[in-house]
């Protein structure tokens, strides 16, 4: 199965919810700033990426992990998908979109938009790092519901 | 079966009608009339545009023509399209992107034929604007 998580940018909450999926971060308690700037395309992607669903890795169960950002439109990707795969007959249990969007806080706004839009790396990245980490217990719970959904 | 992917991002819905031109639902050789415009929106509606996929038939050369339609973000909706077929592995479409532009008449008849009771009225402005830029869709 591919598994494809969307947010606004494609490159916080998505892609921490990726990384997260194949092993790439530490538990909860254990999570460090240093941890979520080593992720791969983490807070670099720009908004000529969005709509790129891009392949992060295989998890141990053979599942491909994806990302995409969406701009804020999740029906449009939604639409587009289920529409393709209907008329080109991929089977619905071959891909899964998770949208991770409605985990995302304040300061992953903020930040994200300091330091995508505007290029303010410095008060951005700092930022949207620390709203990361108070948001990380919600994203791996989604993670955790995903990952549970694929077992049964 | 190849499929042919048209998609725009005006919020109009021509690529539905660059779709059913190209699959025989209206005519390539002169305008459509009032009647066949509105058989082809009865199935797509004139709606802002989510980018919900149609299935408008099939060309003479067996291609499956489909239509998909947003405001603003085409960018996005085209790299959506080729990285969710390329990670699918599917390569056998075609895609093309509908430039037309939107002008006050299809704005207006738009907002006037979504007003309930005043589909008769709208359509005709729908109708007028299409006649002016059929020859364009119908290149592609």
């Amino acid at each position: 199965m591919k598994i494809i998580y969307h947010c606004f940018g494609g490159t916080h909450s998505s892609v921490t919810a990726a990384a997260y999926h194949l092993g790439m971060l530490p538990p909860e308690c254990g999570l460090q700033d240093e941890d979520l700037l080593a992720i791969p395309f983490f807070d670099t992607r720009d908004s000529f990426d969005h709509g790129n669903i891009t392949l992060m890795g295989k998890d141990g169960k053979g599942n491909d992990i994806y990302f995409v950002g969406q701009r804020g439109y999740p029906q449009i990707l939604e639409n587009i998908t289920y529409g393709l795969a209907r008329e080109f007959n991929i089977p619905p249990l071959q891909y899964k979109l998770v949208n991770v969007m409605h985990k995302v806080n304040l300061s992953m706004r903020l930040g994200g938009f300091m330091s995508r839009r505007f290029k303010w790396i410095y008060p951005g990245r700092p930022l949207v790092t620390r709203g990361t980490m108070r948001a990380f217990t919600n994203i791996i719970n989604l993670v955790r519901r995903v990952k549970a959904g694929e077992r049964r | 079966m190849k499929r042919i992917i048209f998609f725009n991002d005006t919020g109009f819905p021509y690529a539905a009608l660059a779709a059913a031109i190209r699959s025989g639902a209206l005519p390539a050789h002169r305008p459509p009339k009032p009647n066949e415009l509105e058989q082809v929106l009865a199935l797509t509606g004139l709606g802002r545009g989510d980018a919900s996929v149609y299935n408008l038939g099939q060309s003479e050369r067996d291609e499956s023509c489909l239509a998909l339609w947003s405001r603003g973000n085409g960018d996005m909706v085209g790299r959506i399209i080729k990285s969710f077929l390329a990670i699918m592995h599917i390569d056998n479409y075609e895609l093309v992107h509908i430039k037309c532009r939107n002008n006050l008449l299809a704005t207006v008849g738009v907002f006037i034929a979504g007003i309930p009771g005043l589909r008769n009225v709208g359509l005709p402005l729908v109708h007028r604007h299409v006649v002016n830029i059929y020859r364009e869709l119908n290149q592609k």
